[in-house]
């Protein structure tokens, strides 16, 4: 290269010059601007209010910080007497659910192709009059019954107002996406009540676990955490344990006091070892078994044929030896345990959750186990809830069309048990069905799919298949405020407000012994033109008139909690949150009536309600045996099971490469609610360092046999399909398992949570607990490095 | 403040009340992949032993407001201070960004600016949601957790417009702590005997992180105890 | 010594040393083919640091925990080059070493110069460069308790004085210049010579002077590098808090310096073809006190990690095995090859210490202290005690962009300054050439004991 003094003073010039009008002109601009000083954020008058969190079944107690009219930041309720202040990740990142730059607007009407993501904005009127006169157009041709509805969760007034409106619309087409509760299953079979158990944990102090996530999201995780402290420091001197018996070391087995991995599916063998274990060795409530329970010793029928009985079925099937076999857990483990649980109780055994192979015929078994040590409705041990005194809405009578469509056959027919809401009629499919009768067409076409906080597209395995069934529907309505999986393919998206932003109610959470219920009010003004699902309900009833209108008699859905809560007036017990002049929370489950409330009008008493978030009856009158035992005999029926089946999902197949893949939930997620949350997303799990993805967690012994190091990249197979995720080594997983959390992997929902890690449902296969219907979360995999 | 480690399930919920109390920015997966999230306050998991042994603990970490905190001493502008409450504080527009306190800090526990958060990675929408009692950090700095120090100046205020001192305890807290589920952080002044915190100093589950660096912090962890058998 | 050379008939003064005037006064186009490229390089540098300005330094590949990396490093390294300079032609000065006389110029630039990119690195590091001024004790925000304040001050001396230490001796030089061109140069010259005439007087001035910031100089230029290694032992973490850092950085930074001042002797006399200036002999004498501090660094090193090994702290260890067989063993390794296997292969042996060997020694000394000085800072930061998430450290394009820059710019300024100011000390050399002979016999003499003392001393 040859420049002289000339050349090279041009090239100097010429390029900083390229350099300054190319972008440095610009950077430094931006520079001066990047570089300014602490910016403030506008301030103004605080204000409080008083609401409660509805993002899961435990409704904690919320007071909302607001500035001006926005909120800034949500803080528990210290009078709320299960939460007493605490709040979990979920609720405190809630902000980001309310002012998502992702929410919906406004009602919007498909513009393009099905799932072409192109809409129109329509307004309010329009919308439900659209709606209207679809539904009317149905009602008018006598095929009300072709309108299904979906909802994502079973319990609450809300929900009730769905069911409502299909009995007086005329559909028996009602499905819920949440998994039914193995526990109520139990409860069902045992003692005759279709409501989840409740577990006195709080009294207790040797709890024995089956896989029950008791803090990392299941029913009323604050509420659990709070009881476990109760186990552990409430009585001084005296420290409850916590047994874990779970495939992984989960936050809540990391809690335990004791950790004990078992073969994924074997609890109800775990369960009945330990049965078996008490009873040879005496160690059972002979009292209780032989006043309170039916099955228990071998009959002798009419005909003088003999019947094994529950002690005889334990005796000859589950000697440690065998159960050992079965679970992995060492025999003196299992006659250890057994023997705590008899002597340092009061103890309950709890467990285990929906998506467990086999766990309604486990829970079965769980609860058999309390029966044995006498753990029922006793202090510290399995009680029946007591419920709220809700006043029911008065009735009505749908007329001939409706109750024409009602009587027809449900397209998707539910399995054996279904719990329903309490005191309701189960729901009346389930929602895997659903997919095949859309696809076939059988028994009939649906013309109708509303779909309420479920996206089915995304929470139950294979996607395609869903997507599918759903393009067959004319027209789809979904209520979410989201464009979620299943938003996306609808016809009409009519927003529901976060909660927030409207009147709301939170029913009792499950597994809590006495009525807590919460009529909230809300806490912002709605940000869009956002409606709340139930006063679309009730327009919509209006708009189609008739009998349905009649059915409805409120203005609003304000008005329709109201009336329920004229029940909790008139029951003249109770209290709401944190009245009575008492300063501190409630203390729960002391057994004394509370004295009238001192309200002059149900009005005063429904305001004083609304300001203070809720209302509780924090009492138990344990060893009611006429309430709890509602079996035909009156007795706790100890049920007849067939010897143990290692279900399906778990069981170890000849290939050694093939792994049981046990997915998990993470308290942050939920079931992929939390993915579209910043701050959720960072809150994954501490053991990992993974934020904002998903990973594979696989014991060092199963990584080394595999030729897996910690980091690398894999696909995960399973017969249903593959997905790749990075791993990580933990040594609190058992050797042939791997472990993925659920909840990630979403393809809508927004930017936040779109294309996050990956979507274990593309794994699973549509196996369901025979007994319950509840989808399996969990099948075998290989997993190889990609 | 007190942290009970057998009461802490690391649900993070303290980690998230940081956050959205204190308006720290959220992160991007590819930043929160290399390290640069800003946390004031995190949970580590620390697993021991093997299979079928393995326990896992959970350790809420935070500014440890050490009494002799190696931070101070090093920063070259005084931005990083000790105020006259004894906790350790930062006046972001003096910072240089230089992070020898960062480096300096045992707990690793501060945090870096590393881009123009405050100003470009909130939505509008979203916006909505910040906190008006802390301002926004520029690019640039270091913060770090203040045990809500804000909120303690409206203590004080209400305090002084009632013509008394602010008590040991009950007056505020910072907002890990009013959040936590578990109830497992306790907070107050370490020196009034009257109060929770100092009982609960004083027993003999009580220990303090990497005490043996002569930092003398001021947050104390209880550990987990064991399940004995009683009858 | 070595017998001096046979001198051929001397031409008159003004043509005597023609060779050192000729880089100022004729400059070839590959001088403008190379600093173009220089340029090239640096101006990409300035666009790298403007994108960190604009978007934050997360445009680096440093996290949290890593606070520091290339940056930092190249400080330490930068400040340590700047040994070199003042340092040994300091030392050669006081000791009266007479083959200085054409290396001092050379050493004493690198100094001023790169102690500019030293600092440069710290301002480069930093999250806000635009408050880079509160840092200043007394008038701003500095507080003289945070070492990186004992930085600034001793930094700022040094640059001072070596600053003051390379002009100086470079009064009697410009005036040559002065009186030899026309023009801009011209007053260049006049101005910066002041006055300069050569009488006796300014001679004796000139002297005194030289000696006395030789003297000076000395400490200050401990000082600094002791200071810089304070930056990392007057904090806690395992493997910075050693109380051997201070004259470990310093022998470290000296090796460094020799190292590049043996490069930058290479390059002027290969480029400007002053062979006959910088001699073998030259490279011969640089290479032995090279192959010394080889040696003194090897002995530092060993005794750091031999006394971490033996103690066996377990925070310490972690960061130990993280340098020896972990992660930056690859690293360690290479600065073990780099910093002493290569330069005391080449330089222990007389027959490889040759110009060639000794340029190789110091290319080889030069990375092995940039790789000292990286797996100090690094390692300790990705090992904290607190089990904290793992976060590894890779450079971003963006700091290797700025590190390329300075190497570049250093590089073309050093051109530059050849350009406009001898390189070699013309005034030096010839007064080498008209006393030195005398007064080394002289000095030589006078070591030597006199026959009559001794016999003195034996009749006693």
């Amino acid at each position: 290269m040859s420049l002289d003094r000339r050349g090279f003073l041009k090239l100097t010039v010429l390029s900083t010059a390229g350099v300054a009008a190319g972008s440095g002109g610009q950077q430094l601009g931006a520079v001066l601007e990047a570089t300014g000083t602490d910016e403030r954020v506008a301030n103004g008058p605080e204000q409080w209010v008083t609401t409660s969190c509805n993002l899961c079944s435990g409704g904690c107690g919320v007071r909302v910080r607001r500035i001006d009219a926005r909120a800034v930041k949500l803080e528990g309720n210290p009078y709320h007497p299960l939460s007493r202040g605490g709040l979990c990740p979920v609720a405190q990142a809630s902000l980001q659910l309310l002012y998502n730059p992702d929410r919906i607007r406004g009602p919007l009407e498909r513009a393009g192709p099905r799932g072409s993501g192109q809409w129109r904005p329509l307004a309010w009127d329009e919308a439900i009059r659209m709606l209207a006169e679809r539904l009317g157009a149905l009602r008018q041709q006598e095929r009300p019954h072709t309108v299904a509805l979906v909802l994502g969760r079973s319990e609450g007034l809300l929900a009730q107002l769905f069911r409502r409106f299909a009995r007086a619309y005329g559909t028996p087409n009602v499905l819920t996406t949440e998994l039914p509760d193995p526990s109520a299953y139990a409860l069902w079979r045992t003692q005759g009540i279709r409501a989840p158990i409740a577990y006195d944990l709080e009294n207790a102090k040797y709890i024995l676990s089956f896989g029950v996530p008791l803090v990392d999201g299941w029913w009323d995780p604050v509420r659990q955490m709070r009881a476990l402290v109760q186990v552990r420091q409430g009585t001084p001197g005296r420290r409850g344990k916590l047994v874990q018996f779970e495939p992984r070391l989960s936050p809540t087995a990391a809690k335990a006091d004791e950790w004990i991995p078992v073969n994924p599916g074997t609890e109800a063998a775990l369960a009945r070892g330990l049965a078996h274990l008490l009873v040879v060795d005496g160690r059972f409530d002979r009292d209780f078994v032989a006043r309170h329970t039916a099955g228990f010793e071998d009959q002798v029928d009419s005909a003088g044929r003999r019947h094994g009985g529950f002690r005889d079925l334990l005796v000859r099937e589950y000697k440690p030896p065998a159960v050992s076999r079965i679970t992995g857990v060492p025999e003196e483990t299992l006659r250890r345990i057994a023997a705590e649980f008899a002597l340092y109780g009061p103890g309950v055994a709890i467990g285990p959750p929906a998506g467990h192979p086999d766990a309604a015929a486990a829970a079965a078994a769980v609860h058999a186990l309390n029966a044995l040590a006498g753990r029922i409705d006793r202090l510290g041990g399995a009680l029946v809830a007591r419920t709220a005194p809700l006043a029911p809405w008065p009735s009505f009578s749908p007329d001939t069309a409706a109750r024409r469509g009602a009587a027809r056959a449900p397209l998707a027919p539910s399995a054996s048990f279904s719990p329903g809401a309490k005191g309701a009629a189960p729901d009346s499919g389930s929602i895997s069905g659903l997919a095949a009768a859309l696809r076939s067409g059988q028994p009939y076409p649906l013309e109708a799919l509303l779909l309420w906080e479920a996206n089915p597209v995304f929470s139950q395995p294979g996607s395609d298949r869903f997507r599918e069934a759903v393009g067959r529907v004319p027209l789809v309505v979904s209520f979410s405020p989201f464009l979620d999986e299943t938003a996306q393919l609808a016809d009409l998206i009519l927003p529901d407000p976060v909660f927030l932003e409207g009147w709301h109610d939170m029913p009792q959470p499950p597994g809590v012994p006495y009525p807590v219920i919460s009529m909230a009010p809300p806490a912002t003004d709605p940000l869009y033109q956002t409606r709340h699902p139930g006063d679309v309900l009730l327009e919509t009833a209006r708009a189609l008139g008739g009998s349905v209108a009649r059915a409805f008699p409120w203005q609003d859905f304000r008005e329709a909690m109201r009336h329920a809560a004229r029940g909790l007036y008139a029951a003249s017990r109770g209290m709401v949150f944190a009245t009575h002049g008492q300063e501190g929370p409630p203390a729960p489950l002391r057994e004394w009536e509370w004295a009238p409330m001192p309200y002059g009008s149900f009005d005063e008493f429904f305001e004083e309600l609304a300001a203070k978030g809720g209302w509780t009856d924090p009492s138990y009158g344990y060893q009611d045996w006429k309430r709890v035992l509602r079996t035909t005999s009156g007795r706790f029926e100890f049920p007849a099971l067939p010897p143990h089946q290692v279900a399906p999902a778990a069981a170890p197949a000849d290939d050694p490469s093939s792994l049981h893949l046990h997915t998990f939930a993470v308290l942050a997620l939920g079931e992929g609610q939390g993915a579209n949350q910043p701050f959720l997303q960072e809150v994954l799990a501490p053991h990992t360092a993974v934020q904002w993805g998903s990973w594979v967690e696989l014991n060092p012994e199963t990584a080394a046999r595999l030729g897996i190091r910690d980091g690398d990249q894999v696909w995960v197979q399973s017969a249903a399909g593959r997905v790749a995720a990075q791993v990580r080594l933990y040594a609190g997983i058992m050797p042939g398992v791997a472990a993925m959390p659920r909840g990630q992997g979403h393809t809508a929902l927004g930017r936040y949570a779109r294309g996050r890690g990956v979507n274990v449902m593309e794994l699973l296969g549509d196996e369901r607990d025979p007994a319950t219907g509840a989808l399996v979360l969990s099948t075998r995999v290989r997993v190889t490095r990609a | 403040m007190v942290i009970d480690l057998e009461r802490c399930t690391g649900c993070q919920a303290c980690v998230v009340a940081c956050k959205q109390e204190n308006n720290i920015p959220f992160s991007t997966p590819e930043e929160a992949a290399y390290g640069r999230e800003i946390a004031w306050l995190r949970v580590l998991a620390v697993t021991e032993r093997d299979y079928p042994r393995v326990k896992s603990r959970y350790l809420p970490v935070l500014c440890q407001q050490c009494d002799a905190p190696p931070c101070i001493n090093v920063c070259p502008t005084g931005a990083t201070y000790r105020n006259p409450e004894g906790l350790v504080g930062q006046i972001y527009p003096r910072c240089i960004g230089c992070r020898y306190c960062a480096n300096a800090c045992p707990y690793q526990i501060k945090a870096f600016n590393w881009y123009n958060w405050s100003r470009f990675r909130w939505p509008a929408e979203l916006r909505q949601s910040l906190n008006p009692d802390v301002s926004l950090r520029p690019m640039g700095v270091i913060e770090k957790c203040t045990f809500c120090h804000h909120r303690l100046q409206k203590a004080r205020e209400q305090a002084r417009a009632e013509g008394r001192e602010v008590r040991g305890e009950g007056e505020y807290v910072p907002a890990c702590v009013q959040s936590c589920p578990a109830g497992a952080l306790f907070f107050g002044d370490l020196d009034d005997p009257e109060t929770t915190v100092h009982q609960l100093a004083e027993s003999s589950r009580a220990f303090r992180l990497l005490e043996e660096l002569g930092t003398e912090p001021k947050v104390i962890y209880l550990e987990e105890g064991e399940w004995y058998a009683a009858t | 010594m070595r017998r001096p050379e046979a001198r051929p008939a001397r031409p008159l003064a003004r043509e005597q040393d023609e060779a050192l005037f000729r880089p100022i006064l004729r400059t070839g186009p590959s001088f403008y083919a190379v600093a173009a490229a220089l340029l090239a390089v640096a101006l990409f540098g300035a666009y790298a640091y403007t994108t960190q300005l604009r978007s934050g330094l997360g445009v680096t590949g440093l996290n949290r925990p890593v606070f520091w990396g290339f940056y930092i490093t190249n400080f330490v390294f930068f400040i340590g080059i700047s040994h070199a300079g003042t340092l040994i032609s300091a030392i050669l000065r006081l000791s009266r070493a007479e083959w200085r006389r054409p290396i001092t110029r050379m050493a004493e630039t690198i100094t001023v110069l790169v102690l500019f990119f030293g600092l440069g690195s710290v301002v480069v590091d930093l999250g806000r460069p635009d408050r880079a001024y509160f840092v200043i004790p007394f008038l701003m925000h500095g507080r003289l308790r945070s070492p990186l304040i004992w930085d600034v001050l001793s930094i700022t001396t040094y640059l001072t004085v070596s600053s003051i230490y390379l002009y100086v001796p470079l009064i009697p030089d410009l005036a040559l210049l002065r009186d030899r061109v026309a023009g801009w140069r011209h007053r260049l010259y006049r101005a910066l010579a002041l006055g300069w005439t050569g009488t006796h007087a300014q001679q004796r001035r000139l002297e005194r002077v030289i000696a006395l910031l030789a003297v000076i100089v000395i400490p200050i230029a401990v000082s600094v590098h002791t200071v810089v290694s304070w930056v990392f032992a007057m904090t806690i973490q395992p493997m910075w808090h050693s109380t051997i850092f201070g004259p470990y950085f310093v022998a470290g930074a000296i090796f460094s310096g020799i190292a590049a001042l043996i490069l930058a002797m290479a390059l002027v006399r290969r480029i400007y073809h002053l062979e006959s200036y910088i001699k073998p002999i030259h490279f011969d004498y640089l290479g032995i006190l090279l192959l010394v501090m080889t040696l003194l660094w090897f002995y530092f090193t060993f005794a750091e990690y031999l006394t971490t090994f033996y103690g066996h702290e377990p925070e310490e260890m972690v960061v130990f095995w993280a340098k020896v067989r972990g992660p930056y063993a690859a690293f360690f390794w290479a600065m073990v090859l780099f910093d002493f296997v290569i330069p005391f292969g080449i330089l222990a042996n007389r027959r490889t210490r040759t110009v060639a060997g000794t340029v190789v020694a110091s290319i080889s000394v030069v990375i092995g202290m940039w790789l000292e000085r990286f797996t100090i800072i690094v390692p300790t930061l990705v090992n904290p005690r607190l089990p904290w998430p793992q976060e590894a450290y890779a450079p971003s394009w963006v700091e290797v962009a700025i590190t390329a820059a300075f190497f570049a710019t250093f590089t073309l300024l050093y051109m530059v300054f050849t350009k406009l100011f001898p390189i070699v000390s013309i005034w030096e050399v010839k007064e080498g050439r008209e006393k030195g002979l005398a007064e080394v016999e002289e000095r030589i003499r006078g070591y030597l004991p006199a026959p009559e003392a001794e016999a003195a001393y034996v009749v006693r």
